[in-house]
């Protein structure tokens, strides 16, 4: 019950601050702040500049993405943008356009 | 659509499927939200809110935003002007500032609601409402507070003063006055003469009080005493 989520016909334009687990199925543009897990769902597109502790994309995503924990593209996704994870996974099949920093 | 009256919104629909958005009580959301299927806040939205669908404002959940739905059911708070093209509902925890229009209202005993109703299909207003939102947008989400403080002043009533060449003077005196207590009687007294079976008027005496009696003190001369009166009708 305590999770946000965005349903397929929706669109926000602006800005998403939260503490708990987000799923987007719709689409948002602007600015996306979750302290815990962000997920980006099949038909999901977020155009947005992305901070969560983790980041599961298996939409669209076409913006910064900082994650503190895990980034995690899976393969129907489609990435543009730069990511900044300590731990970032990419599965086969996935489409990604960016640069790539674990820290260090 | 049917909806309960209970303080949740939950029972209107069953539980809340997974096909529905739904902010969470920690989530804030800033800006434009538009879609075409129902919407549950436990959390806050700040802007502007378009639905072809139930917008749900559950309990804890916060709106401070113009909102455009079908239909709007509203157990928390919002603060903004509120259209629907079917119902709005207002349930008993519900507490809303701002203009309601829609064709169907209900308010539940409980719900604090403070602005405007408009039952009247949107006409003229629709365009003026377009207008605001295409200012609005223009103007990006700097609206959303502003117009937040200035909504309860306009959606507050005008209080009713009196103008007399030009100056407002204070309001009406409601409370009765205390000297009125000893006007009252003697005035109302001729009046209630006229209606008493008792032609000595003798019999509503006792109803009135000290001061009603220091009224007829006054009155007495022009009551005959009993004698003289029984005379005078034969």
């Amino acid at each position: 019950m305590s999770s946000t989520v965005i349903g397929s016909s929706i669109l926000i334009d602006g800005e998403i601050t939260g503490e708990e687990h987000l799923v987007v199925r719709g689409t948002v543009k602007g600015r996306i702040q979750v302290r815990d897990t962000l997920v980006i769902e099949d038909g999901g597109v977020v155009e947005a500049t992305v901070d969560a502790a983790t980041i599961t994309v298996q939409g669209t995503l076409r913006g910064d993405v900082a994650a503190s924990e895990r980034a995690e593209l899976r393969p129907s996704s489609t990435v543009i943008g730069d990511i900044r994870a300590p731990r970032i996974l990419i599965a086969d099949g996935a489409s990604f356009k960016g640069n790539v920093d674990m820290g260090g | 659509m049917k909806v309960s009256q209970s303080d949740s919104t939950h029972s209107a629909v069953g539980s809340p499927d997974e096909a529905s958005t739904v902010v969470a009580p920690g989530t804030h959301i800033v800006g434009r939200l538009s879609g075409q299927e129902d919407v549950r806040v436990h959390g806050t939205i700040e802007g502007r809110i378009h639905l072809s669908a139930t917008l749900y404002v559950e309990p804890e959940g916060i709106i401070a935003a113009d909102v455009h739905a079908d239909d709007v059911v509203v157990a928390g708070t919002v603060v903004g002007n509120v259209t629907a093209a079917g119902s709005i509902v207002l349930a008993a925890s519900a507490r809303v500032v701002g203009d309601l229009r829609a064709p169907r209202l209900v308010v539940a005993p409980g719900a604090a609601f403070r602005g405007q109703v408009s039952m009247e299909p949107p006409d003229e207003d629709e365009e003026e409402t377009d207008a605001e939102a295409a200012r609005d947008r223009r103007e990006g989400r700097q609206w959303t507070q502003a117009q937040a403080q200035a909504r309860p002043a306009q959606a507050r009533p005008a209080a009713p003063y009196a103008t007399q060449n030009g100056v407002r003077l204070p309001p009406q005196r409601t409370a009765p006055r205390r000297d009125s207590a000893i006007a009252k009687p003697s005035l109302a007294r001729p009046r209630l003469e006229e209606q008493a079976s008792d032609p000595y008027g003798e019999g509503e005496e006792a109803e009135w009080g000290d001061s009603a009696k220091r009224a007829k003190k006054v009155a007495r001369p022009r009551i005959l005493a009993r004698g003289k009166h029984k005379v005078e009708r034969i």
